[in-house]
């Protein structure tokens, strides 16, 4: 994908060519909704996500001074979108579902990447953004700075605490792996 | 001493499986996890942990997701997307009425390009696979199409009365009209004519590849003097990469070979410009270009 194109759509968008916005859409959507459900852990809350993200992303397109990339810009808004959720959520007290929805890898795999979804929900909020965008979504330290406004050293130094703390987590969840 | 080296490692480690250490770092790390076996076991688990993240597993998103957008959006006051289809046909039925006796140019959109592709009269050499391939993503539909601005220009002077396509330098520009919002200069109008650009919706979906443009041509008296349609291959990069044109004089009411007002019946038969059709096989080199261009046009209907 070109920026030079992106940048083109974001024009037609902000002129109101409702098939250039549609293919923002169809371009970040995808991102959009695999960062919110790991965030999450909840498949229509991610949905619902998409949704609030792109309205908000067509409201403030005319905003968007293209400083950052595009998809920086869109994942920071999931971010913030997610944190919203998530506050909605313990207000209502929900509780997360306990099981996932998902392709069947080896036992072994499925009790740890369980596990760790499960460490996941102990970090703080932004920590588990950070731990998603990088360890699940293979985000680069830099386009991980641009999403949460830091630098892409503080980006490894709050990645190794998250971590350091997941396998705290992991520990506790799976005894095993405390001894190993 | 050891424990002041273990912590320095253990925080290095977190980088090292980002891959973020120089060679010399990365090569001291593993020369400490090779003699320090807590070390080692904290190296372990964190490449249990990176993969147990990884095996996240992955949901679809519903698959109304943009439908369900669209109508959010419809009831905040964009516009659905009917009203710009027919806001659309009716500014390339207006063009296309000011172009009477331009048959070609009343024919569906897809029609259209391929008619226009196929008159190419030299292989540009800068259009690769590539390109040819985003021409497959190109929509033919007239969605999107608008008048995006005008100018006034100067009459033209040459090759009036022809009809013609001709290649530009690769990576040449200004060689068109072909800033959206007409500000560049025709070569091939003159004082007292206004282009109008019409952007068609490859503007707003086309990856890199082939973008379509239609251009008005007004004399000073508002009577239509022709047609310029416009062919622009882009690279990723968003550089020009090969620009082609085509010029449909108009020809004075009565001697026109078809009606602009009546656009569907001349218009859509096939044939009736076969000089430059690739069905025909006369097109030469451009021919082929423009076969393969059409080729994956019709792969994507």
């Amino acid at each position: 994908m070109g920026l030079t194109d992106e940048a083109r759509l974001v024009g037609l968008a902000r002129r109101g060519i409702a098939s250039a916005f549609d293919e923002l859409f169809r371009r970040h959507s995808r991102r959009v909704h695999d960062l919110a459900y790991h965030m999450l852990s909840d498949r229509d809350a991610a949905d619902d996500v998409v949704q609030e993200v792109f309205l908000r992303v067509h409201r403030r397109l005319d905003g968007f001074r293209g400083q950052c990339s595009l998809r920086g810009w869109i994942l920071r808004i999931t971010v913030n979108e997610c944190l919203s959720q998530r506050r909605r959520a313990r207000r209502r007290q929900q509780q997360l579902p306990e099981t996932v929805v998902g392709a069947a890898p080896p036992e072994r795999r499925i009790e740890y990447a369980e596990a760790a979804r499960r460490a996941l929900q102990a970090l703080r909020p932004v920590d588990r953004a950070l731990v998603i965008l990088r360890d699940v979504e293979g985000h680069t330290y830099e386009e991980i700075a641009e999403v949460l406004r830091c630098s892409s050293n503080s980006v490894g130094v709050r990645l190794h605490r998250a971590r350091k703390r997941l396998r705290g987590e992991l520990g506790r969840l799976l005894p095993e792996e405390e001894g190993r | 001493m050891k424990r002041l080296v273990c912590r320095r490692v253990q925080r290095a480690l977190s980088r090292m499986v980002d891959g973020r250490l120089t060679g010399d770092q990365a090569e001291g790390v593993r020369a400490h996890l090779a003699v320090c076996e807590q070390c080692e076991r904290e190296h372990a688990g964190l490449l249990r942990l990176r993969a147990a993240l990884a095996d996240q597993p992955r949901v679809e998103m519903r698959a109304d997701a943009l439908e369900r957008l669209q109508t959010r959006l419809a009831a905040r006051g964009r516009p659905s997307a009917a009203p710009q289809i027919a806001l659309a046909a009716f500014g390339l039925v207006a063009l296309v009425g000011l172009a009477a006796g331009l048959p070609r140019l009343v024919r569906p959109a897809r029609e259209r390009e391929t008619t226009m592709l196929a008159a190419a009269p030299g292989r540009p050499d800068a259009v690769t696979a590539e390109h040819r391939q985003s021409e497959a993503i190109v929509p033919g539909a007239v969605e999107g199409a608008r008048v995006v601005g005008t100018r006034r220009a100067e009459k033209p002077a040459a090759n009036r009365g022809q009809s013609s396509l001709r290649p530009a330098r690769a990576g040449r520009k200004g060689t068109v009209p072909r800033r959206v919002g007409g500000e560049a200069p025709s070569p091939k109008t003159g004082a007292g004519s206004t282009i109008i650009i019409v952007v068609t919706p490859q503007e707003a979906s086309c990856e890199a590849g082939v973008a379509l443009r239609m251009a008005s041509i007004e004399g000073a008296d508002g009577r239509p003097e022709a047609m310029v349609t416009m062919i622009e291959t882009r690279g990723r990069d968003g550089s020009v990469q090969y620009v082609d044109y085509e010029y449909h004089p108009v020809e004075p009411e009565g001697t026109a070979t078809g009606s602009a007002s009546e656009p569907g019946e001349e218009g859509m038969r096939d044939g009736d410009d076969t000089q430059d059709d690739p069905q025909t096989g006369t097109g030469g080199p451009g021919a082929e270009f423009a076969a393969g261009l059409v080729e994956c046009g019709a792969e994507a209907v």
